[in-house]
């Protein structure tokens, strides 16, 4: 025969853990999607891939595949003290093609708020990258490769800002900058954007390259050793 | 039986050993030519004519692929010019686009800078682009410029493309 006290309290512990581990995440999911709403995320960002907006109306990057794309430290980072991606604008401000940017300073999270949402981010994934092994695959040559090809055969730079040897920044502002690549971005991303920039975006500005994996792999590795901490200030 | 032998080895030799003979002839046949073409012709761009009218979306995507480099108006002024190493064509400048020939131009603007020995800042855009719209951007580009190609006489717009 079983004590009463001792199921009542089973009875309590059981309840104590389903609150635990079903509630208290659904807590901090509301916080999140909260803070979102507070701070009007989706008004600039797409953030579910069915909502269709029109390329003109969109006044930010898509953020749909927001965990394929950026690295947890940046992204927790950018979120509580944003940095300027792109020089001129965004590509669809009507001053962009002046050189007349309206830098819009990104809302600024706090440490723990900055941390719930960069979460939340990663867990948005399209589903569509190739898998792709970048890291150990590019020896030395594979590297000075990927540099020549970014900075000459392809001409890469003409639009997007990277560092040089020296770690001094060169290159155009229409495209994102590339200086902090090796922070900000995953390397499988960046082989698939560079293969097929059209899974991301349907008409981007980004040219189409067709040109053989092993070339985009090293492009892609190149553009993994661009740290923000070789930059020459 | 001797015969049977004798008879059987010829049936087998035809069916087998003549038409791989046969097979490495023809890939010696078609390698020879192939070879011949390739170093001597240049590469074609399966185009007979390389200029079209431009409309208003060909006005657009000017705005949209070329502006950040050539500028709004096409005067080589756009917002990455002042930040690369070779500065890019103003298209408004009659003395250097007639220079050009519309094949040079499409060229350019579909196989990169390199394709007519100039910068590879410009990149190929033969991927991104359909073959029309490229032909209209030669033609708005000498609209642009009011000019034609003096090196090869006046050419004709025309809107037949093969």
């Amino acid at each position: 025969m079983q004590n009463p006290g001792t199921t009542a309290q089973r009875h309590k512990v059981i309840l104590w853990v389903i609150i635990i581990f079903f509630l208290l995440p659904s807590c901090s999911f509301d916080k999140t999607s909260r803070i979102i709403k507070d701070n009007k995320c989706a008004d600039c960002h797409l953030l579910n891939p069915q909502k269709k907006i029109a390329k003109e109306h969109k006044k930010a990057p898509d953020l749909f595949y927001a965990g394929d794309k950026f690295q947890e430290k940046w992204l927790t980072e950018f979120l509580e003290i944003p940095e300027i991606i792109r020089p001129a604008g965004y590509i669809t401000y009507p001053g962009y093609r002046q050189g007349n940017p309206e830098l819009q300073s990104h809302i600024r999270l706090t440490k723990e708020d900055a941390l719930l949402v960069s979460q939340y981010l990663l867990t948005l994934k399209s589903g569509l990258l190739e898998p792709v092994q970048i890291e150990n695959q590019v020896n030395k040559k594979g590297l000075a490769r990927g540099k020549r090809m970014f900075e000459g055969q392809y001409g890469c730079i003409a639009c997007h800002r990277a560092q040089n040897l020296r770690g001094v920044l060169k290159g155009g502002v229409s495209g994102p900058v590339l200086s902090n690549a090796g922070n900000r971005l995953r390397g499988s991303w960046v082989f698939n954007k560079l293969k097929n920039p059209a899974l991301f975006e349907k008409k981007g500005r980004m040219p189409v390259y067709k040109i053989p994996d092993n070339e985009y792999l090293m492009l892609t590795a190149y553009l993994m050793t661009q740290l923000k901490e070789n930059e020459r200030r | 039986m001797r015969k049977q032998g004798v008879w059987l080895a010829i049936i087998l030799m035809a069916f087998f050993v003549l038409p791989s003979c046969g097979k490495k002839e023809n890939n010696i046949g078609k390698a020879k030519p192939k070879t011949e073409v390739e170093t001597k012709t240049p590469p074609t761009l399966g185009i007979s004519v390389f200029r079209l009218n431009p409309t208003k979306k060909t006005r657009a995507d000017y705005q949209w692929f070329c502006a950040p480099c050539h500028g709004i108006f096409g005067e080589g002024n756009g917002i990455n010019s002042s930040r690369m190493p070779v500065k890019p064509i103003n298209h408004r400048d009659p003395a250097i686009m007639s220079r050009k020939s519309d094949k040079d131009i499409f060229t350019a603007i579909s196989h990169g800078g390199l394709a007519i020995e100039k910068a590879p800042c410009m990149p190929p855009f033969k991927h991104t682009i359909d073959k029309k719209t490229i032909a209209s951007l030669v033609g708005y580009l000498r609209e642009l410029c009011q000019c034609e190609d003096v090196s090869s006489g006046p050419s004709t717009p025309s809107i037949r493309l093969m």
